[in-house]
């Protein structure tokens, strides 16, 4: 998946842990731990605003795209 | 994933097991049963004769008209043991709360594709059976005949009824697999 998910690099520049961002956001810590492996096959623009509101950033700073692949990244 | 594991009722689950659990012993019976009829002597000659209807006079049977008959009807009793053994899959995932899956939309379709084979069989096992039957007779006193009942349209219309419903429960366990991985 080109696809790569920084929401853990995210998390650690606001020194947030991911079970406070789920209770933030209202999703299971599991999900949000799917979320950071880039395990989903997609994500809500509701759960995206969210965890922007709540990590205060846009979600090109979440997101990045990569031609080459890198699944597991971020 | 198993997503429905503690949905299915207690009672509904007990009653799937139980059904599992006489669906090979159903299977066995149909098999034995038609092994019998056809390999047994004399005492099952009469039932044969009956059954064959309006040929009453013309059947002759032979140890290989036996064999010949018992092979065509063992076959297609098969293919009714395989759907009862797909039943048989499908209600031991119904009894461990694997309802809303996609493998148990694809044992129903299994059930549904070898119950229409089935019913789609019947004429022509009745028209190979009757040829066998009558085969060993002189020239001129063998027959072929073709027929179709309304049991035989019933099962194949439920059959397909039951091969979309599989095939409509595998589509929709699909999406909302896809679904749950959407966060």
């Amino acid at each position: 998946m080109p696809i790569v998910v920084r929401l853990d690099v995210m998390l650690a520049r606001r020194k947030m842990r991911s079970k406070e961002l789920a209770e933030h956001i209202g999703i299971t810590e599991a999900n949000v731990s799917l979320l950071k492996s880039g395990r989903v096959k997609g994500v809500r623009f509701e759960t995206l605003a969210q965890i922007c509101a709540a990590l205060d950033c846009q979600p090109g700073e979440l997101l990045e795209y990569r031609p080459d692949g890198g699944a597991s990244e971020g | 994933m198993n997503a429905a594991a503690d949905v299915i009722p207690r009672v509904s689950a007990r009653l799937c097991r139980v059904a599992a659990a006489v669906t090979p012993v159903a299977a066995a019976a149909f098999l034995s049963f038609t092994a019998y009829s056809w390999l047994m002597p004399s005492e099952n000659d009469e039932r044969l004769r009956s059954s064959m209807g309006h040929y009453l006079g013309l059947i002759t049977v032979t140890p290989l008209v036996r064999l010949a008959g018992c092979g065509v009807n063992l076959l297609h009793v098969a293919i009714l043991a395989f759907a009862l053994w797909s039943a048989r899959a499908l209600l031991l995932r119904f009894a461990a709360g694997e309802v809303f899956e996609i493998e148990t939309g694809a044992l129903l379709r299994r059930f549904g594709k070898a119950l229409l084979l089935y019913a789609a069989l019947i004429p022509l096992v009745n028209s190979a059976t009757l040829l066998i039957v009558t085969l060993a007779n002189p020239a001129g006193e063998r027959a072929l005949g073709f027929g179709l009942g309304s049991e035989e349209i019933t099962l194949a219309l439920v059959s397909v009824v039951i091969l979309v419903t599989g095939s409509v429960l595998a589509d929709a366990a699909r999406m909302a697999a896809d679904h749950r991985q959407i966060v």
